[in-house]
Parts: structure tokens; sequence; C-alpha cells
């Protein structure tokens, strides 16, 4: 403490100078000045005038007086030999002239003191210290508060020198006062000299910024203010402030932005001295905590006692040990249990609680017994603040078997900190450990490989927890570890890439799964050759596994994948309940209840990821959503029960066993489920108390805000191989919402009465039923507006109509209903095949839509095909309602459409353009094309083109297009030219062009693509499992996708086979 | 719309009658007031030039930008040179940055400020956290994220705000006891539910639990305090396009105005009355791509924020004129012994410094009202590149929630010096 002290005393007077010495040399004049400071390291600059002759070359030399040790230099060359420091000119700055002036500056770090140097010489003569400058800071001293005898006040020091590291902030007393209780720093008097100096969490003053402090003092009826107040000796400027007591200035007390005392500066004093309390939270956790309160009497004996306090954050009792307790608003009063009502003078009482807390704990400010204020040390040590959340989190793989989790404390307020681990995409965290202060390091064992995860970890302390800092983790699977490790341990440089024997000759394709164990051992123990420790367990093991299973599988001419293929991988999704969106909600209460209402925009919207709005994780019954259902609850039962009673009830006669038997009936459809004979009896209990139709309202009511009609379950039932399978009636559900949107039909729940959906045909059968009934096309419009717009189909925007008259909402909606009828037709009516969706020569339009692009009619007042034969359409680039949805409101967009390109239909997700800064992008000509002006933009910076090279060819591929979608074939009097370069649309690096000649030219090779087709399967398979798939999906996947490719990317069999793909009706047990 | 005087009138008997919760409004003496904060969000950044206070302290001048608010100057604290730090760029990152402090990617999400103000006021005010969204187009872009950093949705229907505070569903107390009813076995089939699975799904679980316990809570309370009706929805706003296909009313950007105001006023009262402590009232969305008629500009805001001209100074400057009017119905609700103003910290933020070069250094921040929490306003304030992570602190403290630092972009946290002058 005393270290620190002394140095601050030279920090706060800004570079105060060499010890006082005078150089004997004045060639040259230098300034060794501190810029900033931390507890271990400080930044400093050096200025050197030259007041001698003109030097060409220079060397400044000087020697760090306390080990300082310089880390990082700028504007010279440096050396440091232990304390010698000798720095010498670069290129540039190598000649000084007479009178001019060299400034370099370093990082270095510093242990204990920071002294400086003691002179600093240029070419070998001592120069002369620089003057330094005047005062570095202001204070002031405000009494806030005056009574008889005593007095509160408010000191405030603004450092407007360099930044501090710590402080002591020194006075005289004018009148004798004393001070009695100091916060937010600590204190000593002696006589009239009051010495504060910091604690841990303000010690730091950065230039400009101030710190705060205040105190209660006594004083004799005078009490005048100090004339001045000193910073690390240094005299601080007065600010202005008056230094008399003023009457309350204010009606409402200032709120402190630090912590108060814990008594405050009242004009009685409270009597105190009778007793002592001690209150100490001694854990505590998301909401709740346990405290232990210790009273010690000073006072004469008592029989019986009452301690209270009240509570100052909204903290509730919820248990209390060794007493009685009551609660009344903030206000907790204790009193004795039979044993310890006696107190003798001198003695202790102990009694202890849990409570409950919303995010952080203050601690009261005092406690009394009976009546009287104790003396009351909230913990021995106060921590008055939660700490910072841990920085530089890092994680690290071990042999695929532990993760390593590394990070750095924020400040000194931990005491401790807590490690959470989730499956990557999941929502539920787990605590996995909880360290002391001191540890900054976690190895995790516990993981599984085929996993991703996700870690966070936060310092907590009595007050509160910090932010947490989050951190993910990947482990492949055994045999993708392996696999890595083949090429990693330099297997294949001596083996072959396809372990056949490799320059060295020695194949390892005879190898067999008999004798996996001894591979593993031949590995573990030998190789590789040049390092045997290097592979060991999994290391060992994934390898030997890849040898057998892949290299000589596929030596042998066998293996390369397969359905068998994920035969032992755990199944990619999670348990979980998957909460009704929007449209499901509207659907699912319209079939139940016989009615046609429209829901959708009563409700609160999806919270979407990757454009759909069913994601498992992020769609949450908040309060405003579970208020919205309520609402509709009770004006849907309502409805129900006035229009259409007969048809809800399964009996006539309105009695006991009536409402048993509609209990039964409707909640099995409401829940998708049989009701449990609990669930039943409960419901009964709402028959009886008014009338019957109350009864069946109330019912009803009840079951639609109940969280088993909310959800749709997807917990599976545990089986032998530690995985859940779907129960039949959450398979029929899984399929259902699938293809129709809404709950299962009679004939799915018929099925999964009798067990009849476990098998991959019975999936397959009921999927295609389903998807032959004319409602499930307005779902699988629900999948097709999502990929292509990232939103519900039928959400176009609005454009502006000065722009685009003739883009009507008669308009819209056609565009909305094309883009599902297009679909629709080519998977159901026409090839079935992905590549039509891109090459079609035709439109599927109305009237509106055929005028609106002007085209001939299709007849009749329906949807149907119309030829186009001048190629202005060609199928999903050229949809209105894709074309509308990715332009402004007043103009085409080149980047969003080719964002749209890549991230709907090629699943690239780009990068988020970085923090540049200053990126100025020159002003286009306004009378220029859309490309003209787009392409000036993107080209301006480089650093903006290594992502828009991909965004702008595909973009300006669009241009023939306005923003509503109209063909234009010139824009501002000037011929659209629509061709461009396509970048890494197979493998997304710059280097692999394909060009274009235009949209149906861009059409035709999107058309051809691999990676396109299976796009649209892979979001497909995101649509149906509510989430982004990760590592852990890469078998279920690609084997869905593998039987999608088979069979020419027929899109009937992509939307089918996903019932069929492995943990379609499966699911993982959570770790 | 109006609410009826029989709702106020239940309000007193309960409040007489010592039924429901003791809300802090109820507990606090005439004269003192609990602090409130709005987060006030309006897209794509600004012109520095046009947009900052020229000169400091309380010798300034406002640019075009910032124009609207002259005349409530005395009220705000203009600020420059504050930076929202870390490796998040552009319109997406800096959604992300703006209110949680982190590096604004979306790996490393964490809590916003406004939600955790929320959490911590929730067993005080029947409504924990406002959060009102002004006529967004597409609703992905958000900056109010939970404690597991999942965007929280904000309610973009005025009316349905309005419903569930001051709506008429709490007029009938046999409707508020089906109402609890129905909760009331809800949340034992929940219970159930969380038993049976242990961690499985616990989050969802947890925070259907809070939302079941808020609205049973807001049941019970039946309100806090007593509210005085006023003129709600003046032009009879309706909500009639509800089907599938349709644009509802709510999000219809012609009538971005009206709607605005129907949101405003919702917010205002609902501070006034104490039901909450923490509003964020969210302008459109980033990467605003829609034609504002009532700015007067025929451009998008995001189409006129690239190009740096008078039309993103028009817009810019309407949207100035929304939060002066802002400040000044705060200013005119009176409050314990002073105004709402007084009580009520405005922050004003957005997605980008320079909305034409999509940095985040010199960040357009306002701040206003707050006087009573000691925020010496009618100022401008410069500093040097600090984190607003600072800023995000001193919100905190000026709610009476004493952290040190938010984010983690702040290397040596702290709150913001000179707020109080």
């Amino acid at each position: 403490m005393k270290k620190r002290i002394w140095f601050l005393a030279f920090a706060c007077g800004l570079a105060a100078f060499f010890g006082g010495r005078v150089s004997a040399a004045g060639r040259c004049s230098a300034n060794y000045a501190i810029k900033s400071q931390t507890a271990s390291g400080f930044t400093a600059e050096v200025s050197i005038v030259n007041e001698g002759r003109a030097l060409k070359g220079w060397t400044v030399t000087w020697s760090m007086p306390s080990g300082q040790k310089i880390k990082k230099f700028w504007n010279g060359k440096y050396k440091q030999k232990k304390a010698a420091v000798t720095v010498k000119n670069l290129a540039s700055n190598r000649n000084i002239g007479s009178g001019a002036a060299i400034g370099f500056g370093f990082e270095a770090s510093y242990k204990g003191g920071n002294d400086l140097p003691a002179s600093i010489s240029l070419n070998g003569t001592q120069c002369s210290p620089t003057p330094t400058p005047g005062l570095a800071c202001e204070a002031s001293y405000v009494i806030r508060d005056q009574w008889n005898t005593g007095f509160t006040a408010d000191i405030r020091i603004r450092n407007d020198g360099p930044a501090l590291a710590g402080w002591k902030v020194t006075w005289e007393m004018p009148d004798g006062q004393q001070v009695t209780h100091l916060w937010n720093g600590q204190y000593v008097q002696t006589n009239a000299r009051v010495e504060v100096g910091d604690l841990d969490w303000n010690r730091n003053i950065p230039t400009g910024s101030q710190i705060e402090f205040g105190f209660n003092g006594n004083h004799g009826g005078t009490n005048t203010a100090p004339a001045s107040l000193n910073v690390n000796g240094i005299a601080c400027a007065n600010a202005a402030a008056s230094p008399s007591p003023s009457p309350a200035p204010s009606a409402t007390p200032v709120p402190s932005p630090t912590p108060r005392p814990s008594s405050g500066p009242s004009p009685t004093p409270s009597p105190g001295g009778a007793c002592q309390a001690d209150y100490r939270v001694t854990s505590q956790w998301d909401t709740g905590f346990t405290a232990n309160v210790k009273i010690r009497n000073d006072g004469a004996v008592l029989d019986g006692w009452t301690v209270a306090w009240d509570m100052p954050g909204g903290q509730k009792v919820t248990e209390l040990w060794n007493g009685q307790y009551t609660q009344a608003g903030a206000h907790v009063a204790v009193t004795p249990a039979e044993w310890n009502r006696r107190i003798a003078g001198g003695a202790d009482i102990e009694f202890g609680f849990n409570g409950s807390h919303s995010g952080v704990n203050a601690v009261p400010a005092g406690l009394t017994l009976n009546g009287s204020a104790c003396v009351t040390n909230s913990g021995g040590d106060p921590t008055p603040l939660a700490p910072g959340a841990p920085t530089g989190l890092s994680a690290a793989v071990a042999d695929n078997a532990v993760v390593n989790l590394v990070w750095t404390a924020a400040d000194a307020y931990a005491q401790g900190f807590r490690i959470e681990r989730r499956t990557a995409g999941g929502v539920d965290w787990a605590l996995m450990a909880e360290t002391a202060a001191g540890a900054q390091s976690f190895g995790d064992g516990t993981v599984a490989m085929g996993n991703d995860y996700e870690y966070r970890v936060y310092a907590f302390n009595a007050v509160g927890n910090s932010p947490p800092a989050i951190v993910s983790a990947s482990l492949p699977t055994l045999l993708k570890y392996g696999e890595s490790q083949y090429q990693k341990q330099g297997c294949a440089s001596c083996h072959g890439k396809d372990g056949k024997g490799g320059f060295t000759n020695k194949p390892l394709i005879h190898f067999t799964a008999a004798q996996l164990p001894s591979l593993t051992e031949i590995i573990r123990s030998r190789m590789p050759p040049s390092n045997p420790a290097n592979c060991l367990s999994n290391c060992a093991a994934g390898t030997a596994k890849y040898i057998v299973e892949v290299l000589a599988a596929a030596a042998s001419g066998g293996g390369g994948g397969g359905g068998n293929a994920c035969a032992g991988n755990p199944p990619p999704g999670g348990r979980a309940l998957r909460l009704l969106t929007r449209l499901e909600y509207q659907k699912t209460v319209n079939d139940l209840l016989g009615l046609s209402e429209n829901l959708v925009h009563l409700l609160p919207e999806e919270n979407r990821v990757d454009g759909f709005d069913n994601n498992v994780a992020t769609n949450l019954v908040t309060s405003i959503r579970l208020e919205a259902f309520l609402t509709q609850a009770e004006a849907l039962a309502a409805k129900a029960v006035q229009q259409n009673w007969n048809a809800l009830l399964p009996c006539t006669r309105q009695d006991s066993a009536c409402a048993r038997q509609f209990v039964e009936t409707f909640g099995k459809r409401a829940y998708r489920r049989p009701l449990t004979t609990e669930e039943a009896d409960t419901y009964a209990t709402l028959f009886g108390q008014g009338s019957f139709r109350e009864g069946v309202e109330a019912a009803i009511t009840h079951m639609l805000v109940s969280p088993n009609f909310l959800y749709r379950s997807e917990l599976g039932e545990a089986q032998a191989d530690g995985t859940y399978k779907l129960t039949p009636y959450e398979t029929a559900s899984a399929l259902s919402y699938l293809f129709l949107g809404s709950l299962p039909d009679g004939e799915l729940v018929s099925a999964a009465d009798q067990n009849l959906l476990d098998t991959p045909d019975q999936r397959i059968a009921q999927a295609s039923r389903l998807l032959s009934l004319p409602r499930s096309h307005g779902q699988v419009g629900q999948f097709v507006g999502q990929w292509l717009l990232g939103s519900s189909p039928y959400t176009l925007p609005e454009k502006d109509q000065a722009v685009y008259p003739r883009y009507t909402a008669a308009v819209k909606s056609a565009m909305s209903e094309e883009l599902i009828g297009f679909f629709d037709h080519v998977a159901f009516e026409s090839t079935q095949s992905f590549p039509e969706l891109f090459t079609a020569n035709y439109v599927v339009v109305d009237n509106t839509l055929a005028g609106y692009y002007g085209l001939g009619s299709p007849g009749g007042s329906g949807f149907a095909p119309v030829a186009v034969s001048d190629g202005t359409r060609t199928g999903i680039l050229t949809l209105g309602a894709v074309l509308s949805r990715y332009a402004n409101s007043n103009e085409s967009h080149p980047f969003k459409r080719g964002g749209f390109l890549y991230k709907r239909l090629l699943c690239r997700d780009l990068p988020l353009p970085a923090n540049a800064g200053f990126i100025q992008a020159p002003q286009p000509d306004p009378n220029a094309t859309t490309r003209q002006r787009f392409e000036f933009h993107s080209k301006s910076d480089t650093s903006c083109y290594g992502c828009h090279q991909y965004l702008d060819g595909p973009g300006f591929g669009f241009e023939n297009y306005d923003g509503a979608g109209i063909f234009r074939a010139s824009e501002n009097g000037q011929a659209i030219d629509a061709s461009g370069i396509l970048r890494g649309l197979e493998t997304f690096t710059p280097t692999e062009e394909v060009s274009f000649t235009d949209l149906p030219d861009l059409s035709r090779k999107v058309a051809a693509s691999p990676t396109a087709a299976q796009c649209a399967a892979r979001q497909y398979y995101r649509f149906t499992t509510g989430r982004r798939e990760a590592s852990s999906d890469s078998c279920a996947l690609d084997s869905f996708l593998q039987n999608y490719s088979v069979n020419g990317y027929n899109l009937q069999t992509m939307l089918l086979g996903i019932v069929n793909a492995p943990g379609f009706a499966s699911r993982r047990a959570d770790k | 719309m109006s609410f009826s005087i029989k709702r106020r009138d239940f309000l007193k008997l309960a409040g007489a009658t010592g039924l429901g919760l003791s809300f802090a409004r109820l507990a606090l003496g005439a004269g003192s007031s609990p602090h409130r904060v709005i987060f006030v969000y309006t897209p794509d950044g600004a012109i520095p030039a046009q947009w900052h206070a020229q000169g400091t302290d309380t010798s300034f001048t406002l640019p075009a930008m910032t124009q609207p608010l002259e005349r409530v100057r005395q009220h705000c604290m203009f600020l420059s040179g504050l930076n929202m730090v870390g490796p998040g760029g552009t319109h997406e990152g800096g959604i992300i940055k703006l209110l949680t402090g982190t590096g604004g990617q979306s790996s490393t999400l964490g809590v916003s400020l406004d939600y955790y103000l929320g959490q911590v006021f929730k067993t005080q005010t029947i409504r924990p956290h406002l959060n009102l969204n002004i006529v967004p187009i597409y609703t992905d872009k958000h900056i109010t994220y939970d404690n597991n950093g999942v965007p929280v949705v904000p309610e973009m229907n005025p009316l349905a705000a309005f419903d569930s505070l001051f709506g008429a569903s709490a007029d009938d107390s046999a409707r508020a006891q089906r109402r609890i009813s129905a909760l009331d076995h809800s949340l034992s089939e929940l219970n159930a539910l969380r038993t049976r699975l242990g961690t499985t799904e616990k989050v969802k679980l947890d925070t259907h639990l809070d939302a079941l316990r808020e609205l049973e809570q807001k049941l019970q309370s039946a309100a806090a305090g007593s509210c005085p009706a006023w003129n709600f929805n003046p032009t009879g706003f309706q909500v009639t396009r509800t089907a599938l296909w349709q644009n509802p009313e709510f999000l219809d950007a012609s009538r971005m105005g009206t709607i605005a105001d129907l949101h405003t006023d919702v917010a205002v009262h609902a501070l006034a009355c104490d039901l909450t402590r923490v509003v964020t009232l969210k302008w459109n969305n980033s990467v605003h791509d829609n034609v504002i008629k009532e700015a007067g500009s025929p451009m998008t805001c995001h189409g006129a924020s690239h190009e740096a001209g008078q039309d993103f100074v028009t817009i810019k400057a309407w949207y100035m004129e929304r939060f002066a009017r802002l400040i000044e119905q705060l200013q005119a609700t009176p409050d314990g012994g002073g105004t709402l103003l007084d009580n009520t910290l405005l922050f004003h933020g957005s997605c980008l410094a320079n909305g034409s070069w999509h940095n985040h250094d010199d960040m357009p921040f306002i701040l206003a009202g707050g006087a009573a929490g000691g925020m010496a306003a009618g100022r401008s304030l410069k500093f040097d590149g600090v984190p607003h992570n600072k800023l995000l602190v001193s919100i905190a403290r000026f709610m009476g929630v004493n952290i040190n630092s938010f984010g983690d972009q702040d290397s040596s946290p702290g709150p913001l010096p000179g707020l109080s002058g």
C-alpha cells in the first residue's frame, strides 16, 4: 500500500521530474511522461529537444530505476539490457535540426514502484529536464447537510493529470472538525490533518475522470470548509462550490452512485452501542440467497427480543431458522424460538434464513434490537459492487475428451466463478462447477463426443453475478475426430491418404473390425513414430476406427456412408417443448373449436431464427404472449360455446358423466394425447360450480392456456440405449404440424392409439396421405415463404406509392399466392424436381398479376400457369414476391438480392461486416443507374469489397427488375446490364467464378448447382426441426440429403423423406 | 378509446381494503418518487456534424438534426465522443452492442440493460419492462435481449399495450377471478411438467413461470394506484386487418405518426402511474427501408443515411421533433413533488454513429431528464472515445442499481463521469 501511494505522488505531479537533479549539459532537454498506468503496466512518452547543433542520427539512453521492462516501442529502435535502455533513430526520424524535437513512446510493465529515470542522455550528453506542468487536479468540498453538532460532506476530485492508479487526498480541518465515518475511501485523522486513501474499486482515476467520497463529522459550532485539498501531495484547484451548508436544495434525495454509509446522517444520532448486529449473506444464486444474522446484546439481560430490519431491494424471506419471522412489505421482524428467548449481557444470538431476490441483493442499512439501532456490520469485508464479467474466456479441447476453459478475472470483486454448460443451440444451462476467486481455469471431462457445447463463466459475490462470458467448444464424433487426426498426426504422409500404403508401402486397409483393439493399441503405443506420446486414447481409438470403418471399407468397395452411418450416433435433436407459432395456434384452435378466426395479428410475433418462425429455443412464453393467449382463450371459449355447442359435446345429458366425457374427448384433442386421470379429475372439478355451460366454457379456457396445449411435446420416452423415442401421439403431432400446421386429424390419432406410427413405412404412408390433402399446400407454402423470404409468405413490404403506384394490396396478395402456387405446381403437378424451380418457362398467376407482369391472362378467376415466351420470368429468381421483398420501398437493391441468393438459396452465411471504423463511401451520381451507383459504393473500399464481391455480381443480375418486380429493359435512359460473375457457387471461394449474361442464364446455373439443390433441403430440415443444424446433425442431415440427391433432387422426396431421416422420431438425452 | 370510471373505483377499493400487493407507489411517501428510464432508439445513425452539439458545457448550438431539441435543451445532455467498442460491425453489430455493451457479435450475446433493469424492479411494478416497437418492417433487428441473450420480441400493437395496462379486463373482478383460476390451473400443470423434466427445457419453463407470476400479480393487484383516465386514442385508430395475408394497421408505415403517438401515450401513462419503471421505445428497425411520409422526405431512412444529405437531416430531425415532444409530455406530467421528467432519465441511441460510414465511434447519444437523480442537463459533454458501457453503468446507477460494469467492452469499468455536473 505504501509503495503504491509513494509512486502516485509523482504520477500526480505529471512527470514530476528526474528527482530534481539538474544536468550539467543543457545541449538538450528531455521530458519523460507517464501517460497511463495500470496495476502492472504503463505507457510513457519521451520527448527530446535538441538544443545543440543539428544531428544526423541519434541515440537516447537512460536507466530504468525500478526494474521496468519495455514491451512495445514506437518511433524508435530500442534495446533493453537489465536497467539500461538504449533507443536509436529510425531511418525516418534520423535527422534532428537545431531546436527541433523528437518523440517516441513505449508500453512497459512494472512491479511495485514505477520510478522515473534519474536522467536521460542524447548521444551521450545528459539532457536537462523540462519543467513540470502545473496543477493536475480539481477538488470540491461540499457540506451537504449540517445540524447542531454534526455534518455530512461530499468531496469530489477530478484528475486533470495523467491516469492515476491509486490516490491519497489530504486536507487540514480549520475548525477542529472530526471525521466520524467515511465512505468510499479509508481515512486517518491526526489532529486537524485528514488523510483519505483509495479502496480497491476506486483506485483508478483516468484522466478527466473523477472520484467521490463522503463523510459524517462532528463540529463545535463553526464548520468552515478547508482552504484546499491535496491529491498525492499536490494542491488541487478549488472547484466552484459553496462551502456553506445550503438548506435542502431538493425535495428528492440525491441517489448515490456509490455505496452509502450504513447509518445515514441523521440529526439525532441513535443511541447505538446497546447491541451489535452482523448480517452476512453466506450464499447466493440466481434468485435466492441464504443469510446469517448475529446479534450481540451489549445492554442488560433480555428475556424476549425482536430483531427488525428493512429489506432494501424487495427481498423476501422464505424460510427462517432459530427464530420466528413476519414480513410486511420490506419490513422483517424476527422473534425468538422457544429456547433462545434469553440473551445475557454481552451474549450472542444467531439465526439464519433463506430469501428470494430479484438480481441485486443489497444488504439492509441497519438492524434494530427491541427498537434500538444496533451497530451494524454487513459482512466483515464488504464488497459493495458486483464483479465484472470474466475476460478472455477461451476453450481448448484436449484429445476430444476434455474441454479446458481459461479466463481472466475482470476485477478484484469476484468471490468465485460459476461455470455452466449447455448443448449448443439448447437453452438449458447446467452448473458444472463453482471455483474460488483465484481460479481462472476449469477442465470439463464430462463432455461427450459428437456434441457442440457452449460454456458460460460468470463471477459472483454477495452483491450479485457478473454478466457471463460465453465460449463454445465442438467435439466431433469419434470417427470424425479420427479422420482429422489421421491427417494431423501425419498418418497420411506415410500410409497414403487412402491408407493403401503411400510411399512407405505400409498399407492399413487390411485391418478388420475384429482387429480394432489391437490396431488401437499399436497406434497408442507406437504411433506416430516421431512422437508416440502424441496420439493416445481418443486419438488412437478414433484413428483406428477411421482406418477400419472408412479406409479399409472403401478399399474393399463397401462403406461410403449410407443409412447405417448414423447407427450408434446419438439423435441430433434434444428433447423439447415446441411453442405453437401464431399460425399453428390459429389453425389448431379453429380445428379444435370449429371456428374460422383470424388471430395471427392479435398475437405477438415469433422470434425468427434463420428466417423460420418455429425456432425451438427462442420462442418463449413471455408475459405479453401469455396475456394474449389468455385473452384469446376466453374469447374463443365463449364463441365456441355460443356457436358450436352441439358439435362440442359428445353427449346430451348435462350431468357429471357427460362432463367427464367432454373433458376426456375434448382434452385429448387439445392436448394431442389422452389426459391423465389426474388431469381429467382436475378439469371435472370445474363443473358443478356454475351452470354446465359455464363448466364447458371454463374447461376450454383453462385448456387453451395450459402448457400442454401451448407447447407440442417432443420429449419422448426413455429407451434402453439412453435415447428418447417420441411417443405415438408425439409422432402424430410431429407429422401433423409438419404437413398441416395443425393438430392431428382423426386418422392420425387413431394410428397413434394403435401404435401404428413406429415404422418408416407407416410414417411415410401417413406423410403421403397428409401431403395429398389440399390444406397441406398452405403449410408447404409456409415453408416456401419462410425459406425464400425469411418471413411469412404474406409479409411483403409496403412500397412508395409515388414510385410504384401499381404495387397495390391486391398485387401484393397475388404475389404471395404466386410464390406458394408456383412451388406447389412444380412439386405436385409438373416434374417434381428442383431444377424446374429455376428454369420454368411459365408463371402461375391470376388475372391481377398477369396484368401486372404484362403477360396473357390465365383465364378464369384463379391462379393457373401462363406460358412466358420472352424469357422475362424463369421461376424463383423472378417471382414478384422475391423481387419486391429484396428491394427498397422506392428502388431495387442489388445487395439485398445478392444476399438473398447466397443466404437463402446457397445456404452460405456471409459474415457480418466488421467494425471497420472509417469507411466513407463517396457520393454516387444520382443520375447513374442503380447498378452504377451500387457498384461505385461497394468498390470504394477494399475492406467492403471482400464480401461485396460475392453480393454484387448476382445482385446486379436482377437489375432487369425494379423494386416492385416489374421487368425493365432500361433505367434512366440507359440499357440495363444484367451480366455478372457469381463467385464461389459450389466452394464459396472467390476464385471459383461463374459468368452469366442475364438472369435467365444465372437461373440456369443455380438450377444445375448441387449446392443450391441441397440448400433447399437443408432449409427444409431447419424448418422441420425448428433449429439451425449443428455438427451433431451432420450424419442425419447427410443421410437426408443423400436420399434426396439420389432421387434426382425430387421435391416430394425432400418433403416426405424427412419423416424417415435419422432422428425424426428420436431425441438424445440431455447432458 | 378510454376506460371507465368504474375501474378506478374498483382500484381505490382494492387499495383501501389492502387487497393485492403493496406496490412501491403506495409505499412511497408524498414528494418522493421512484426513478424511471426510457430507452429511445432511432435507426441508422446520424451525420455527426449535423447532429452533435457544437460547443461545450452550457455554451453550445444545435445543428440541423438536433435543432428540434433547442426548445428543450435545458433538459438534455448532448453527449459526444462515446464509442460502442467491440468487433461487431455496422447495423447488425450496433443493435447488439447498444444496450448489451457486448462486442456485438451474435456468438457473444448478453443481457440488455432495459431487460436487466426490468428484472430488478419486477417485484415492484406490474410490468417489469414495457417494450414497445413503432412500426418495424421486418422484426428481426432486436435491441433487447434476455438473460440468455435470446432476443425479446417487443409489443408492436399500441392498442394491445394499452389493453394490457389500462384495459377493461380489470373492470370486472369476477372476470379477474376467472382469469386467476385459469392461470392457477396452468401453473399447476406447468409445475408438474417442471418436476417431471428437471433440467430439460428449464429455461423455457422458468420464463413461462415468470410470465404466469407476472400476470397473476397484475390480476391480483388490479393495478397500482389509481390512474386518471385520459383521452386515449383520440383519432379512433383500430386494428381490423387481422388475417394472415393482411398487413395489420399497426404495421402500416403511412400511419406512423398516429401509431407512435399511441405507443408514446401508453408509455408516459404507464410511467406516471408507476405501472412500470423501464420503457423501451424503439422506432422502426435498423436498416429502415420505408418512406416516412410525415417526415417530409421521399427517401427511406436507410437510403437517406447512405447518401448523408438533406433527406437524412430531414428524417432525423423528424425523429428528434418526436423526441422533444416526449420530453415535453413528461415535463407536463406532475410526479411526486416535481415532474415526471425530473424522475425519468431518457436515453437516445442508435445502431450506428455515422450512418454513411457504418461505424460506432462518436455515437449519437443524448440523455434527457433525470434532474431528481442529479443529472445536470442543459449541457454539451465531450468525451474522448470512452466506451459507452460507462453510460450504461450510469443509467443503471440512476435507477439505484449499484453496478460498476455492464457488458464486457470497458477495460476500466465504472460510470460515465461528469453527468451530475
